[in-house]
């Protein structure tokens, strides 16, 4: 598992913010990416290819990203792909909804590059772990 | 609450934008042709806050093009969707602050709005105006707040 073959999905409602988000990846040789702009098509591109990290907005028009994470998490398929919720929703009770739910972790928006690697670093060795 | 928004604008632009925003002193009544208007509303039984966040096309774009590059980053598409995100943020902080002292605020998603003119608010209780500079240009942020006699009679939540 290198940076250059971890096969990660950025989904956002919001151009910018998937934009940001693939500026980060690059900026730590992340570079095998996809996006998704909502739910219906999170659920077509993973039923059609798997992915090692998805990372996951919560606010979305057509499923919310809480929709999507149970709907993934349903399918043991998935088990092994590591799911970060990058949400503005801040509030606790919703951020351990969205563990409770199967996510792996979880980066609330507003962030900066640096608050971005720190955390993908330890949901990098995460999934590390899952694959031993 | 103008502290929690005024922390939330603050700590986008510095994170996602590496910018420093300044808060203002002296308020405009009116928004400017050059603004784009998201707005975001906050609601539960008895009442309902509309937040409206107003920012001039001329300081997004070099800030977008940063991102995007030239071209798409003066798209009018990616200029709208900034907008909304940045609503999007800074009112779900909103939300949480409120939800967290007893309110059960849900918040609907941000949308453009291309029809106000006035900051000013007919039949709002409470108006709270904030106004920010960033390299000689100002945006703001309304929060106007609608107690229940007013909730059905305003054509903003309609």
């Amino acid at each position: 598992m290198t940076p250059e073959t971890l096969k990660i999905l950025i989904v956002d409602d919001h151009m910018l913010m998937r934009n940001m988000v693939e500026n980060y990846c690059k900026a730590m040789g992340l570079i095998n990416l996809e996006q998704c702009s909502g739910g219906e098509q999170v659920l077509k591109a993973v039923a059609a290819k798997s992915f090692d990290l998805i990372l996951m907005d919560w606010g979305m028009p057509d499923m919310s990203g809480l929709e999507v994470l149970k709907a993934l998490r349903a399918n043991s398929k998935n088990d092994k792909t590591a799911i970060v919720m990058v949400t503005a929703e801040s509030e606790d009770s919703r951020l351990i909804e969205a563990l409770e739910a199967g996510a792996t972790s979880y980066l609330v928006k507003p962030f900066s590059q640096e608050d971005f690697e720190k955390k993908i670093k330890n949901v990098l060795g995460w999934l590390k772990k899952q694959r031993e | 609450m103008p502290d929690v928004v005024t922390r939330q604008v603050l700590m986008i632009f510095h994170a996602m934008f590496g910018v420093n925003v300044e808060k203002a002193d002296r308020l405009q009544t009116s928004f400017n042709d050059d603004d784009l208007i998201a707005c975001v509303s906050l609601s539960q039984d008895d009442l309902k806050i509309l937040l409206r966040f107003g920012f001039p096309r001329v300081l997004l774009a070099p800030l977008l093009q940063r991102i995007y590059g030239p071209v798409l980053g003066k798209h009018e598409t990616t200029f709208e969707d900034a907008v909304c995100e940045i609503a999007n943020i800074v009112c779900n902080a909103v939300k949480k602050h409120l939800n967290e002292h007893g309110f059960s605020f849900l918040m609907n998603i941000p949308k453009i709005e291309h029809d106000f003119k006035s900051r000013y608010e007919k039949g709002s209780d409470d108006h709270l105006e904030l106004e920010y500079v960033l390299q000689g240009e100002r945006f703001s942020v309304d929060m106007i707040t609608f107690y229940k006699r007013d909730v059905f009679a305003n054509e903003a939540f309609s």
